[in-house]
């Protein structure tokens, strides 16, 4: 209940500091410009969409890598009744697992000017490198989630005649699901602040009022694109950690509370 | 009822675990298969199941040979309980005893009863402990919970590796005495993994003595105490006077029963 307190406190904060600083327009004209209304909204509307997609896009791809990268050896039956026999993955590990913690290494600021050269200016650019360093903590915290579920939980499962796909549903996914939360709530959070930086190979978002701010010198221009910015941060890394405890099973909660 | 032709198994490393074994074990007897750490007892009781695949010889269950069935079905029909337990911390402990009632397919109420049931077998008050998760247990507890799990199906036969293995000697003995008990009820066919001499003479009806993936000798406990076949067997009783004297004494407890 504390906790809900100060959350809502600060949320207040640094929202009313924004909209404190953009209502400054109507009287100090012409010394600073803050930005109006409607770029305010704009570019938070934006800013939140980049997120979303770009973190939707991360968890798409990021949780499937790593959930793949843990299973051995596996047959897939495709309609018409093709079975494919897949290799086994978990020989790729270290090399996505190893990429993910090299990637994040590369400064998120880096990242997004090499895309620039590649793929050109613009929304997609800013996208893609956005992505990336959102994958990033959604593989390893998603491959540790299931690599390190407790061995003799899936042998006593599979000696028991549950089937590979059983294991995965009924065993491994509801056991590592609140880990992969927390990937994704990380990825989300630092998702808001590598948005910022879209703005500079011409993307849009919130990054477009701090980083006027930054260059023509306006300390609250700046303070009214990043408080909204921080704000969405926490508000969204707290209703992921909402969902995450809503989806974590009772069993474990249990155990979360005793140790 | 369980039957092992020459079974042998050599690892992709090269590692020959079990060599050429042949025993067999009958309706409703226990097995206790006894040896030093790394003599293949594991990987032996594992081929029953299938967890670890056959690379010589043949096992039958019933007359038929374990190969031939589909591995998910055949391990249905055999409970199976390990030192670690493996309990599933996000399911209660009904639903982990559930676990096999509900991959058969069993209707609900009847999966409920059951579980009650193997609960009160194994000493738990069904209406205290069939909604606690095993986070919320003792390490008794839930090797009890791993038991009545096995049981689950009501299969006709039972894999335990050394399944009061990591438990205080107190505890231990008395889980020990519960499950001889319950075995004079429900007559499984079972085979059971230790390393301890103790528990082997106390819990088997007859004993396979391994070392080095080999068989030395299959027998009863008195037998294997006062007839053994050869230096490594009395040796591997005997070679502590006390200690043979307190086997002896739990083997005549277990006649005189
Ligand atoms: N997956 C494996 N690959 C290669 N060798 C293995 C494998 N599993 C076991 N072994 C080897 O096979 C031998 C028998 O192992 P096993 O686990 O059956 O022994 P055990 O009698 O159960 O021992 P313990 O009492 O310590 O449990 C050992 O030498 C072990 O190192
Ligand atoms: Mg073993």
């Amino acid at each position: 209940m504390r906790r809900y307190i100060v959350l809502v406190s600060i949320l207040t904060l640094l929202i009313g500091l924004s909209v404190w600083i953009t209502s400054l327009e109507w009287i100090k004209e012409g010394v600073y410009k803050p930005f109006p209304w409607s770029d305010v909204l704009n570019c938070t509307w934006s800013h939140l969409w980049m997120v979303l997609i770009a973190e939707s896009i991360a968890i798409a791809i990021g949780v499937p890598l790593a959930i793949l990268v843990t299973r051995p050896r596996f047959a897939i039956r495709l309609p018409f009744g093709i079975l494919v026999t897949l290799p086994d993955f978990r020989k790729l590990a270290p090399v996505v697992v190893g990429g993910a913690n090299v990637g994040q290494t590369i400064p998120s600021l880096a990242l997004i000017a090499i895309m620039a050269p590649i793929l050109g200016f613009g929304l997609n650019s800013a996208l893609v490198a956005i992505v990336i360093w959102g994958l990033l903590p959604i593989v390893r915290n998603s491959y540790a989630a299931i690599n390190n579920i407790d061995p003799a939980i899936v042998e006593a499962a599979s000696g028991m005649g549950m089937t590979r796909g059983q294991i995965a549903r009924k065993i491994e996914l509801p056991l590592a699901l609140p880990i992969i939360m927390v990937g994704i709530r990380i990825s989300t959070v630092i998702t808001v602040g590598t948005t910022e930086l879209a703005v500079l190979v011409g993307g849009a978002g919130l990054g477009r009022i701090t980083l006027t701010g930054v260059f023509s010198m306006q300390p609250l221009t700046i303070l009214q694109g990043t408080a909204l910015t921080s704000a969405m941060a926490i508000a969204l890394g707290f209703i992921l950690e909402y969902i995450g405890r809503r989806m974590t099973a009772r069993g474990l909660k249990v155990k979360a509370q005793m140790s | 009822m369980i039957r092992l032709d020459n079974v042998t198994k050599v690892y992709p490393d090269g590692t020959e675990a079990v060599k050429e074994m042949s025993f067999e074990v009958g309706k409703g007897e226990f097995c206790v298969l006894l040896g030093t750490s790394g003599c293949g007892k594991t990987t032996t009781m594992k081929m029953i199941n299938r967890l670890i695949s056959i690379t010589g010889g043949n096992i039958y269950i019933d007359g038929v040979d374990n190969a031939k069935i589909d591995e998910n079905e055949l391990r249905r029909s055999i409970g199976y309980a390990i030192q670690e337990i493996g309990l599933f911390p996000h399911m209660t402990v009904g639903q982990n005893i559930e676990t096999v009632p509900v991959l058969k397919g069993w209707p609900k109420a009847q999966r409920k009863e059951r579980a009650e049931q193997l609960l009160e077998l194994v000493g738990m008050a069904p209406r205290e402990f069939i909604g606690k998760y095993p986070s919320e247990l003792s390490g008794g507890q839930r090797q009890r919970v791993g038991v009545a799990r096995a049981l689950g199906a009501d299969p006709p036969v039972l894999l335990m590796d050394e399944p009061f293995g990591a438990i205080d000697p107190i505890t231990r003995t008395k889980l020990q005495d519960e499950f001889l008990n319950i075995q004079q009820e429900i007559k499984k066919t079972i085979i059971f993994v230790t390393h301890d001499i103790f528990e082997a003479i106390k819990m088997g009806d007859k004993i396979v003595l391994m070392k080095d993936g080999r068989l030395v000798q299959y027998d009863t406990p008195a037998n294997l105490l006062y007839k053994p076949e050869n230096k490594f067997v009395e040796n591997f009783f005997g070679a502590d006077q006390a200690i043979k004297k307190a086997l002896e004494e739990i083997s005549k407890r277990r006649q005189s029963e």
